[in-house]
């Protein structure tokens, strides 16, 4: 339960706004351990979405380390970033972005095919994937059939299928309304539980975040109070 | 990423985006068409010509001639040339040719000059006749001819010296086959004979006014500038005729007339243009046959008579003695005929075209001047490769364009997909992938418009073969069947092949910038 996966050492990401800068980052540590839902919560504009970005490798900080099972992201180049994340990471995505061409199944799929994973065994996993979310009888429907809490839980299925060490997601309820965003969060509540997932998620809602076992709390580029749930269950237990 | 799956997802986006896939293609299926059109034009062309290249002694053949410098007598082709030609290895056969000219009387038309050349019995065979037959081989000493059939042409009225053909646009009307033509064989030439001649030739006496006949004078000397040599002796011999003036031309009553068709010219002999004065032999020639075509149709064979060469050294022979200069041969350094004839040329039958280079050095080393078709093709194929790269260049314009479109569909297709190229990179796809998907997909429109391009070159040749080709072929003097139009298999791969890479080409510069975009913009939301 200690091992660190993810580890953040002193993270800046200054831009530049014209001639002004803006620090959307400013000094940032902390660690993610394995089997965690950690949720990083914080307004508009607190730099939890870029927090999140420089975890993943999509955006370069401008000082700072981040380290993830022993690699330094951070000095990665794009080849590598986009190598590691296919081997390491799931990703939800606030806005799902299920390719519109594909179908349920080809979408869950798709992951897989950037691993040169042979047809037959990337569509047994995916609907082993979307049994695991509970959407077998439509894995033929193309996006635009389904509701978004359904594609919800495709994307859900997608980021799960490569088995990855850690999954990250965008405020993933972010376009759901308040019913099926609960089923989301227990749906992933539910992966990390019984799969043993690492699970960063950010969000801006502080309901939605309760469901976390740590929650970490960003303003204006720094952390501002880490709050570990589970020792609070286990305290509100024993009390 | 496996290949099979870059390449369905290349087709599926391209199925996306139907008619604006449709329209990229169509770009390509014309830019390739008028490529594979224009091509086909000129390898058609380049066809025609070899074949009939081919028709007229393809690619084994080599064709000698003598260095035609008289005073290199051992230059000259004869039989022991043949023989030693022969012996050069990979030769098959060796066809002789020899040229000789014939004055010929064709009832009241005339010329002075008819080329005949005497040839095998296997050139012979090759000629296609309008009417008649071959000349058969026979050794007994009476020419028999194969007509040009544009020979005539050249014959002018013995009487007023007027060319129809030239001159009042109308062919001389003689029906070769059956009338008795006649060879005429001048007083320089013929010699030795005269005395056993002499004997059964009628006399014709010459009661023509001493004006006319000095009138006469000064024609004949025009005629034949070199009279006074060696003709001295049959001056002598007809110097009894006392009518006219001089001496030089007093020779009419020895003419050796032959039993026919001398009535009618010997009236005007000395009053009229002819050449066949009565100092002209007069051997009966037949003609046999005439080559295809009427009068004003073109083939290689139209402007000479032929015969067969057996046939033909047997008439020389016969007419010619040892010391006369026969037409057309050459003579030595003191003027002096050969004592056999000599060959205008050779054709060297090779086993197969490539020995032909060897055998020609062979046989320029000998010292004789070889010419093998070989060579003329190999400089006619580089300057129809001229005319193909024109006519390709003009095609690659359309292809040019058909290139821009691709580069700008994959473009905007591009930036349509941002957000869906960021996708894929947060979900692992490598930057390679990603290139090879847009790299493939422009691929796809390439060869897509490559295939269809072809199709539609077969039904715009199939339709030049059908309904332009005949005319065109027939007006430029080439057999109507051939095609102007001709799509080699090469030619159908290499354009396929072509407008792929070209497609690959358009697509590069929008693939590498897709493999740029920014991960992040899967991330923002609109």
């Amino acid at each position: 339960m200690d091992n660190v996966v993810i580890e953040v050492k002193d993270l800046y990401k200054i831009f530049r706004v014209g001639s002004s800068k803006v620090h959307a980052l400013n000094g940032v540590d902390f660690k993610v351990y394995e089997g965690e839902f950690c949720a990083i919560v914080g307004t508009s504009g607190s730099g939890k979405s870029t927090l999140l970005n420089m975890l993943a490798g999509l955006e370069k900080p401008t000082k700072g380390e981040v380290i993830i099972d022993g690699h330094h992201i951070e000095k990665m180049k794009e080849n590598k970033l986009v190598k590691f994340r296919r081997e390491n990471v799931g990703f939800i995505f606030q806005s799902f972005n299920l390719l519109g061409t594909l179908n349920a199944l080809e979408n869950v799929a798709l992951p897989l095919s950037f691993r040169g994973v042979p047809k037959e065994v990337r569509l047994k996993r995916a609907i082993k994937m979307l049994k695991l979310v509970g959407l077998k009888e439509h894995a033929m429907h193309k996006p635009s059939q389904m509701s978004g809490g359904q594609q919800q839980r495709v994307g859900m299925a997608r980021a799960l299928v490569v088995n990855p060490k850690i999954m990250f997601a965008d405020e993933p309820t972010g376009n759901l309304d308040s019913k099926t965003s609960k089923e989301m969060m227990n749906l992933m509540r539910q992966v990390v539980n019984e799969h043993h997932k690492t699970l960063v998620m950010v969000t801006h809602d502080d309901s939605l975040a309760a469901i976390a076992d740590r929650v970490i709390r960003i303003v204006d580029g720094k952390i501002v109070n880490i709050e570990d749930r589970r020792t609070k269950v286990m305290e509100e237990s024993e009390t | 990423m496996r290949l099979a799956d870059i390449l369905g997802m290349s087709l599926s986006n391209l199925w996306r985006r139907k008619i604006r896939s449709f329209l990229t293609v169509l770009g390509v299926i014309i830019g390739t068409a008028s490529i594979v059109v224009m091509l086909s034009l000129g390898l058609g062309l380049k066809q025609a010509t070899m074949a009939e290249v081919n028709s007229a002694g393809g690619l084994t053949e080599i064709f000698v001639t003598s260095e035609a410098d008289y005073g290199e007598g051992e230059l000259l082709l004869d039989d022991s040339t043949i023989d030693k030609m022969m012996e050069i290895d990979n030769v098959k056969s060796i066809e002789p040719q020899l040229n000789f000219t014939l004055s010929m009387l064709a009832g009241k038309y005339e010329s002075e000059d008819v080329s005949i050349i005497g040839v095998t019995q296997n050139y012979l065979k090759d000629i296609e006749l309008e009417a008649g037959k071959l000349p058969e081989s026979k050794s007994d000493g009476d020419l028999t001819l194969l007509f040009g059939n544009q020979v005539l042409k050249e014959f002018y009225e013995s009487a007023t010296g007027v060319y129809p053909y030239y001159e009042k646009d109308e062919v001389p009307k003689v029906d070769l086959l059956r009338t008795t033509i006649f060879g005429g064989i001048s007083k320089e030439d013929y010699e030795s004979d005269s005395d056993s001649d002499s004997s059964d030739t009628t006399t014709v006496k010459n009661d023509v006014d001493p004006i006319f006949s000095e009138d006469s004078d000064d024609f004949e000397s025009e005629f034949s500038g070199g009279d006074d040599f060696g003709s001295s002796d049959d001056n002598s011999q007809s110097s009894d005729d006392n009518e006219t003036t001089s001496g030089q031309t007093t020779d009419s009553e020895n003419d050796p007339l032959d039993n026919l068709g001398n009535l009618s010219d010997d009236s005007y002999t000395n009053t009229s243009v002819s050449i066949f004065t009565s100092d002209m032999k007069r051997v009966p020639i037949k003609v046999s046959g005439i080559t295809v075509g009427s009068e004003s149709d073109y083939s290689d064979f139209s402007y000479n008579c032929y015969a067969d060469m057996d046939n033909l050294k047997a008439f020389i022979k016969k007419n010619y003695g040892l010391n006369d200069v026969v037409p057309e041969q050459p003579v030595d350094k003191n003027g002096k005929p050969y004592k056999d004839l000599k060959y205008s040329q050779l054709v060297v039958n090779v086993d197969g075209s490539e020995n032909v280079e060897e055998v020609l050095q062979t046989i320029n080393d000998m010292g004789y001047r070889g010419d093998a078709n070989k060579e003329w093709i190999e400089e006619t194929e580089k300057q129809f490769m001229i005319i193909e790269a024109g006519l390709g260049g003009i095609g690659a314009v359309a292809m040019l364009v058909a290139a821009i479109s691709i580069a700008n569909t994959m473009t905007m297709s591009i930036y349509e997909r941002t957000k869906e190229i960021g996708v894929m990179k947060v979900l692992g796809c490598s930057l390679g992938n990603i290139r090879s998907m847009f790299l493939s997909e422009a691929a796809f429109i390439g060869f897509i418009g490559g295939i269809a391009g072809i199709v539609l070159s077969f039904i715009l040749s199939i339709a030049v073969n059908q309904f332009i080709a005949p005319t065109i072929m027939e007006d430029n003097g080439f057999d109507a069947s051939l095609k102007i139009s001709v799509i080699p298999p090469w030619l159908i791969l290499a354009a396929i092949g072509f407008s792929t890479i070209i497609g690959m080409l358009a697509g590069f510069f929008p693939a590498q910038r897709a493999t740029k975009l920014s991960p992040l913009a899967a991330i923002r939301n609109e």
